[in-house]
């Protein structure tokens, strides 16, 4: 097989994501692998995901407060530092760390089935290794996803909550009026179906890059590789299309 | 292996329900922030100009947010009409004559909508209701005025800088400020006024005494101005000084009549040859005289006259020791 070029990765991509869509509704679905995937990507990736989070609340915070005091907008920290996660740095910072450890993940486990022609035999004993391995992990990223970043979020937001307070005194109550005040529920749902664009990249990433690897064992990290690099990447180019988007919408 | 199956679906569960539940609550404690749940009536005022404000923005009563801007849409060309959806609650503080204006929060902020109630009665405010409205004092209104203070301020520096130079420049001024006597000399100077002012008050009112005797009759004066009789007397005074005027006038020409004639007197007072001839008359007179007293002298020391001389003195002696007491 030639060396594939961008445009036909694109386009095969796009092939598999449309076989993604015809095979999520057929009947016969795989449920329990399903909701184990969900356990995979969703829980296993929390204490990753949430420190992470934690991490990115707290420095923001700590970061934005000399400038804020210098401009004597100090009230308006809970403000910035909320709006910034629940709009970008939370879906973005858990795409990527998503990306990073499941996308890799689900690359090198397909890979390695493909590789050892277990896809194949699942083939010929009749199961759909389609929908058993790929429907089954897309989805779990797809819905998995809003709900790590929701969890990110608030983990991130209460990690602002104690950084604000390591340097002056402000209620839970005064935070969160601040940051709600400013806050639309056009930010929520952008930042929720945002994430779903994300989980759904990553997943779809992953398992092409894994389903179709080749060339042994050399492949099998390759699709690992690839499948981190290339997720993170489509991560990135989703969220200048959201923006792009809900700004023709008039959403921001 | 199901046994872990099922510990791993009820952790799953777990952290889906967490999930979904924190964006449950943002949501609700959103739209409760937004009072999406609490019922709400419309009103509306018409606006000539919004300022900027948009769909959503906050509603303030006594400047608390009471609710929200729904729609904004021009009416015609000088009218735009704002729909705002106000609380329930606040129904009752919110009458007919509410006033709505156009503000903003804070020196930067949003746009915002207050609403300032106005004393006097009226009804509350009921769905559909429109609202009286006020146009804010606009930042391009308020420059206007400024501007024109600022020409006026530019006139009046320049005229106080011409007064404060020609003020330094004169040296009499720093003169009499330099003066440390001024004080003490304008201070005695006011006492001295003082002290006129009381002899003038004293004279005034003598003066108005001597006025009210002049009025009353005292005095010479008095008497000229108002004895009734004496102008009568002056009449009569004068009469009689015309009269001797005349009789002198009469005489004087009689007089020059007496002069003009070929009388004694005319030759007496106007012939220089007679006066002459008298004046060696009297000389002649004189030189016998002399001439006659020395006969004398002669006569008394002839013995035929001393013994009648000698009579005559005895007599004389005599006849003064009787007239002495």
């Amino acid at each position: 097989m030639p060396h594939p070029t961008i445009l036909a990765s694109t386009g095969a991509l796009t092939h598999f994501a449309g076989r993604f869509f015809r095979e999520v509704v057929r009947p016969r679905y795989e449920v329990q692998e399903w909701l184990y995937q969900c356990y995979v990507v969703g829980y296993q990736s929390l204490p990753l995901v949430g420190s992470t989070a934690f991490i990115m609340g707290l420095v923001l915070t700590l970061r934005l407060r000399p400038t804020m005091v210098q401009f004597g907008a100090e009230s308006w920290i809970p403000t910035m530092v909320g709006l910034t996660i629940i709009r970008e740095m939370g879906p973005i910072i858990t795409a990527l760390m998503v990306a990073g450890k499941v996308s890799s993940n689900i690359g090198a486990e397909l890979g390695s089935m493909r590789v050892t022609e277990q896809i194949d035999s699942m083939e010929v004993s009749g199961t759909n290794p389609f929908k058993y391995l790929v429907v089954t992990r897309v989805l779990a990223t797809t819905l998995m996803l809003p709900v790590l970043t929701i969890v990110a979020d608030a983990i991130s937001l209460y990690a602002s909550y104690l950084g604000v307070n390591m340097q002056g005194v402000t209620t839970l109550a005064l935070f969160s009026h601040n940051i709600l005040g400013r806050l639309n529920f056009s930010d929520i749902t952008a930042a929720v179906v945002k994430t779903f664009c994300f989980g759904f990249a990553i997943g779809l990433i992953g398992c092409y890059k894994g389903y179709y690897a080749d060339k042994g064992t050399e492949g099998v990290g390759q699709a690992a590789n690839s499948a981190v690099v290339v997720s993170s990447l489509a991560v990135f180019i989703l969220d200048l299309l959201a923006v792009q988007v809900c700004l023709v919408l008039g959403i921001a | 292996m199901s046994q872990r199956t099922t510990h791993n679906y009820v952790r799953l569960g777990l952290f889906v329900a967490v999930g979904l539940g924190c964006l449950v609550v943002t949501l609700y404690m959103l739209g409760q922030q937004q009072r999406l749940f609490n019922r709400s009536i419309l009103v509306q005022a018409d606006f000539r100009n919004v300022s900027g404000l948009l769909a959503g923005n906050n509603v303030r009563l006594g400047g608390i947010a009471v609710g929200n801007v729904r729609t904004i849409e021009i009416r015609n060309d000088s009218t735009v009409r704002v729909t705002m959806r106000l609380n329930q609650e606040v129904r009752a503080f919110v009458h007919q004559n509410t006033l709505a204006t156009i503000g903003t929060d804070g020196l930067v902020g949003n746009t915002i909508i207050n609403l300032n109630t106005q004393p006097g009665p009226a009804l509350p405010i009921g769905s559909g209701d429109v609202l009286p409205t006020s146009t804010p004092a606009s930042f391009e209104t308020m420059l206007g005025p400024l501007a024109a203070s600022s020409t006026n301020l530019v006139a009046i520096t320049h005229d106080l800088r011409q007064m404060t130079q020609r003020l330094n420049g004169s040296q009499p001024l720093w003169q009499l400020l330099d003066d440390r006597q001024l004080a003490g000399r304008v201070r005695r100077s006011l006492g001295n006024v003082e002290a006129a002012t009381g002899r003038l008050s004293t004279a005034s009112r003598d003066v108005q005494l001597l006025a009210q005797g002049v009025r009353q009759g005292h005095g010479a004066a008095g008497y000229l101005l108002t004895n009734k009789a004496l102008g009568g007397q002056l009449d009569h005074a004068a009469r009689q000084l015309a009269g001797t005027s005349d009789t002198l006038a009469a005489t004087l020409a009689g007089l020059r009549h007496q002069l003009q004639g070929a009388g004694a007197l005319n030759t007496l007072l106007a012939d220089t040859a007679f006066s002459r001839q008298l004046r060696q008359s009297m000389h002649s007179v004189e030189l016998g005289t002399a001439g006659f007293s020395r006969s004398m002298e002669a006569l008394q020391h002839n013995f035929l006259l001393r013994g009648y001389l000698r009579r005559q003195q005895r007599r004389q002696q005599r006849a003064q020791v009787a007239h002495q007491p």
